[in-house]
């Protein structure tokens, strides 16, 4: 199936701020992913050593005592971005087993520093409460203070270190 | 009718995770769809030859604000029952900082990884793995820095209109310039740099 | 994508972000009422402070608390209940007052000459999210109990004259009435009786 374009980029953020709109009308809460990833980790802490998670102030608030990490609104949605990324990959063709990468690295390469960056992001989420979506988006939309800073800080902190890493990419 | 409906509608926790799902959906339908499941397109970013990101992101927060002042002004949702980001700002400027780092190297972020993995990209499997153990990382950690994880704590609904004493209005307002400034410079850099598809 | 629909965009959005600009901020006080809860607090008296407790608190100069007089100036200057401060009703509910109200982590508590404009004082606040308590009996009953309590008449207990001589000590500190028997020079400790309310929590999920 002959790849699609992609979606001009306005539309889809239009698409996208609606989707964060209705969020917001219903329930409230806006969109996160960062989270759902977290309490997997605790979820799984907490089934291999329940009270090094008890002990824990920060793993405490998402999985300690009788709390089940994984009953929040966050693992529900992650489950539908997987969904909607599937249905929207299916229309344009583009579910395809690939890894993407610059010209000049091999794909073990590739998936090395894709674990490396998934690392410092996992952490840098959590220790600015928020990842690109919960932050970015929505403090965005919210025009929070601290969330203005913070999304400045990764596309700083992005733009910096881009060229050291350029051989990945370009 | 006032929103948000799950307070003045009082609405059972397990229907809003069902609803959740479905916003889910829309959410990955939409990344998806301005091509966020490409690490390399994400990537171009930091190298100004595609500045979707920056449009797809910009254009979903200026929709979000207008749609929020208006919404406020008509009466049609409380602002004071949404969700507010804590404003705290030391670990908001590093963990920022951190976190451009993690998107410079892997290419992803939380959302669109997952969005990746739903479209079978490999690379987008290591990339949560790595994820997930940073935040494990950070787990175990964090006890260390409580103090400065608790540090610069500005406020837990520390919004401009309360820092600036403007209304929402007047700072969407300025963000909205702010944002099609930056589309037209966007435009402007990608032709100069980018890559066609 | 059409250069026609890129300006239509542009443009919608310019005058969007005009109009933004002479919108009318959110902060004008909303007013909420969740009837259910407000029955059960009223109807359990948990919304009200005994004059008794409150003479303890005033005698061991605790600092956590607010009490405010709603009367108004010139009621405040003929006579009040140490450590209160006025603000009159009409004050009560300005944005100004009410920021700080909330900004404060100190109980608040109300009086009037009777009970009614501090209970409709109460509900008012309570309304806008903030919590307070109303002072039993306003600032006749203090008057007239606190400041001047009734000597035990009759045959006595020792219990008795124990107890008149605590209230005559306290009423002697909040510069109570006359023809009080001085009782002994320390203030008496007395068990606390008024268990605070537990900070209303708002029915929420928590975010991201």
């Amino acid at each position: 199936m002959e790849t699609k374009k992609y979606t001009n980029p306005y539309l889809a953020g239009v698409g996208l701020g609606l989707v964060m709109l209705i969020a917001f009308w219903i329930t409230g809460l806006g969109l996160g992913a960062s989270g759902a990833m977290m309490r997997t980790v605790v979820a799984v802490e907490k089934a291999v050593a329940p009270d090094h998670v008890n002990e824990n102030f920060y793993l405490k608030k998402y999985g300690g005592e009788d709390k089940n990490p994984f009953e929040h609104w966050l693992i529900f949605e992650i489950l539908g971005v997987f969904a909607g990324g599937i249905i929207s990959g299916a229309f344009a063709g583009r579910i395809k087993k690939e890894t993407n990468k610059g010209p000049q690295i091999s794909n073990r390469k590739r998936w090395i520093f894709a674990f490396i960056g998934g690392g410092f992001f996992g952490f840098g989420a959590r220790l600015a409460r928020g990842c690109t979506s919960s932050v970015a988006l929505c403090g965005g939309a919210t025009m929070v203070v601290g969330s203005w800073i913070t999304m400045i800080a990764i596309f700083a902190g992005a733009y910096m270190a881009a060229w050291f890493v350029r051989k990945l990419w370009i | 009718m006032t929103g948000p409906l799950s307070i003045t509608l009082n609405i059972n926790d397990n229907i809003i995770f069902l609803i959740y799902f479905f916003i889910g959906i829309g959410f990955g339908f939409f990344l998806e769809r301005g091509g966020f499941g490409n690490s390399r397109k994400l990537a171009l970013q930091f190298y100004l030859r595609d500045l979707t990101v920056f449009k797809v992101m910009f254009t979903a927060i200026v929709t979000g604000v207008i749609g929020l002042t208006f919404m406020d002004s008509f009466g049609w949702i409380d602002m004071d029952l949404i969700y507010i980001n804590p404003s705290y700002l030391w670990p908001g400027i590093v963990g920022g900082l951190i976190m451009g780092v993690g998107f410079a190297v892997g290419g992803y972020c939380p959302g669109t990884s997952v969005v990746g993995l739903a479209t079978l990209k490999q690379d987008a499997i290591f990339y949560i793995l790595g994820s997930l153990f940073g935040m494990f990382i950070f787990g175990e950690t964090v006890p260390m820095f409580k103090k400065f994880f608790y540090s610069g704590h500005l406020g837990d609904r520390f919004v401009i209109s309360k820092a600036t004493g403007m209304t929402m209005g007047q700072i969407g307002f300025i963000i909205v310039i702010v944002a099609l400034l930056g589309f037209v410079g966007a435009e402007k850099l990608e032709k100069k740099f980018g890559e066609k598809e | 994508m059409k250069i026609i629909n890129k300006q239509l965009g542009f443009t919608i959005a310019i005058i969007l972000g005009i109009i933004m600009v002479f919108l009318p901020g959110s902060d004008k006080s909303k007013f909420r009422f969740d009837p259910e809860t407000l029955s059960s607090v009223i109807l359990s008296n948990e919304d009200q402070i005994s004059p008794e407790t409150l003479s303890e608190w005033v005698v061991e100069e605790r600092k956590d608390y607010r009490l405010i007089d709603i009367r108004d100036e010139k009621e405040f200057n003929e006579g009040n209940i140490k450590t209160s401060e006025n603000i009159p009703l009409k004050d009560l509910l300005s944005k100004d007052s009410l920021d700080d109200l909330s900004q404060d982590q100190k109980m608040i508590i109300l009086y009037s000459n009777g009970n009614s404009h501090a209970s409709q004082a109460w509900l008012i606040l309570n309304s806008t999210g903030l919590d307070s308590y109303i002072l039993e009996g306003g600032l006749n009953y203090w008057n007239k109990n606190i400041l001047n309590p009734a000597p035990p008449s009759g045959e006595v207990s020792d219990d008795e004259i124990l107890i008149y001589k605590t209230k005559a000590a306290i009423a002697g500190y909040l510069g109570g009435g006359s023809g009080i028997a001085s009782g002994s020079g320390t203030t008496p400790v007395v068990k606390k009786k008024f268990k605070k309310r537990p900070k209303k929590k708002k029915k929420k999920l928590e975010g991201c």
